[in-house]
């Protein structure tokens, strides 16, 4: 019988780290709900980045994307007295809500799409990872790159089009020409191969 | 309706929706069965797969945003934290809200330079007339000292004023009294001070009637009547106020007796 004992306490050690980051965000939301702005403001340091890359990753406009990051967090400042602890922890919230602003912002501005050609052809080469946050371990980054690069591509690339392109089961099904039962199947898988690889992540 | 258990076609439903797959029409639904029907079955489905999915955020390059959207939200907050509304503004529109904040922090800050320098102003006036009325003295009392016949009365603070002195330098020759006092606390109200010369024969002869600074201080330059003779004291009284024909209030200021 094999014991992978360091390997365990990696684990543990990592989902250690990662509560208490998410222990520390939860006080500071606690902070903004009582309306202390500095809570607001080691908040938004923590989080701007990795918030700002996906809104910018979906808007794909810069000034957009910084109005949107500004909505973001506002949001998370006006309704931080109804965050519930129970429902995720604050760094899913903030990105659920990042998101979903960045998905309305493409919608207004008309440009929410279909992607053909050489943005399919994007999504099949990801991009590489530049300035490191201190707030995402490296380790974090790593492992969700990896899970990625295990991820089959017919997995990969519907679960993009959907949250980074907004695309709809049957807009994604459409696009890629393929059933839509499939590309329900697809994206599920992928979403499940995520959460079991990245558990110790999130 | 709560769920008793996940079945596949729940926990495809909430990875969908996790991923944002869903119609718009099926997450509104959804959105409501979450929000509305308590079902904690499908709840805890869409949380882990959220918390999975967002990891696909964690792997994009990052990127840094201007610093104006921090100073924008921090500015808002603080609005908001100190009870007043402030308006949703983009990035353009916070230059056409910055423009007239930052000209009425201008206006407001000219208006209290302005302030300030009119005190300032008002300050130094008052320093300058103090530096004159100062040089008054000073030339009083260096054309008394350099007057070739100068003869000097000293004058003592009587009780309660024992601070109080004064000098008379008197220049026999011009017939004039160069005076200055110090310590001696302006009069009463009502009531003024009273030089007087007190000649060895006759009644005291009125000099000058005057008053002290808020400080204390006065210097006069008097001419001698014509009747003043044989000096035998100089003396100041409280007198009423512009003084009398003769004194009849009490001694402040009082010198020695002249002996001849």
């Amino acid at each position: 019988m094999k014991f992978r004992w360091i390997g365990s306490d990696t684990i543990s050690q990592r989902m250690i780290r990662s509560e208490r980051a998410a222990q520390e965000d939860s006080q500071l939301i606690q902070g903004m709900a009582e309306r202390d702005a500095t809570a607001l403001e080691v908040f938004y340091d923590r989080h701007h980045r990795v918030a700002f890359s996906l809104i910018l990753r979906i808007v794909d406009v810069r000034e957009d994307a910084e109005d949107v990051l500004a909505d973001v967090f506002w949001q998370v400042w006006q309704q931080a007295a109804r965050y519930e602890a129970s429902r995720g922890k604050p760094l899913a919230w903030l990105l659920t809500i990042a998101r979903t602003r960045a998905i309305d912002c493409r919608r207004a501005s008309g440009r929410l799409p279909t992607p053909a050609g050489d943005e399919l052809e994007n999504l099949k080469a990801p991009a590489p990872g530049k300035t490191p946050d201190k707030f995402v371990e490296a380790d974090t980054r790593r492992a969700v790159r990896n899970a990625l690069d295990s991820l089959p591509e017919e997995q990969r690339i519907p679960l993009e089009l959907a949250y980074f392109e907004g695309m709809s089961h049957s807009e994604i099904a459409a696009a890629l020409k393929q059933p839509l039962g499939t590309m329900k199947d697809r994206i599920r898988s992928g979403m499940l191969h995520l959460k079991k690889t990245l558990k110790a992540y999130v | 309706m709560k769920h008793l258990e996940l079945s596949d076609e729940l926990s495809e439903r909430s990875s969908l929706y996790a991923a944002g797959a869903l119609t718009e029409e099926e997450r509104k639904e959804y959105l409501r069965h979450l929000e509305n029907d308590g079902c904690e079955v499908c709840r805890s489905a869409v949380r882990e797969f959220e918390a999975a999915v967002q990891t696909l955020a964690l792997e994009l390059p990052l990127e840094e945003p201007s610093t104006l959207v921090k100073s924008r939200l921090m500015v808002q907050a603080a609005l908001s934290a100190s009870g007043t509304t402030p308006q949703k503004t983009t990035r353009r529109s916070w230059l056409a809200w910055l423009v007239p904040v930052a000209l009425a922090a201008a206006l407001a800050l000219a208006i209290f330079l302005n302030i300030g320098l009119r005190n300032q102003i008002q300050t130094l006036t008052a320093r300058i007339d103090d530096l004159e009325a100062q040089s008054s003295r000073q030339r009083i009392v260096l054309a008394a000292l350099t007057t070739p016949k100068a003869r000097i009365v000293t004058l003592l603070g009587q009780s309660p004023n024992v601070e109080a002195q004064g000098r008379i330098f008197w220049d026999e020759a011009e017939r004039r009294w160069w005076v200055y006092v110090r310590g001696l606390p302006p009069a009463p109200a009502g009531k003024s001070y009273q030089l007087w010369f007190v000649p060895k024969t006759g009644d005291p002869i009125s000099a000058q009637v005057f008053d002290t600074t808020s400080g204390g201080l006065v210097d006069l330059e008097i001419p001698l009547p014509g009747s003043a003779s044989e000096l035998k004291i100089a003396a100041v009284t409280t007198e009423p106020a512009g003084g009398k024909p003769l004194p009849s209030g009490p001694f402040v200021l009082l010198s020695k007796a002249e002996s001849n």
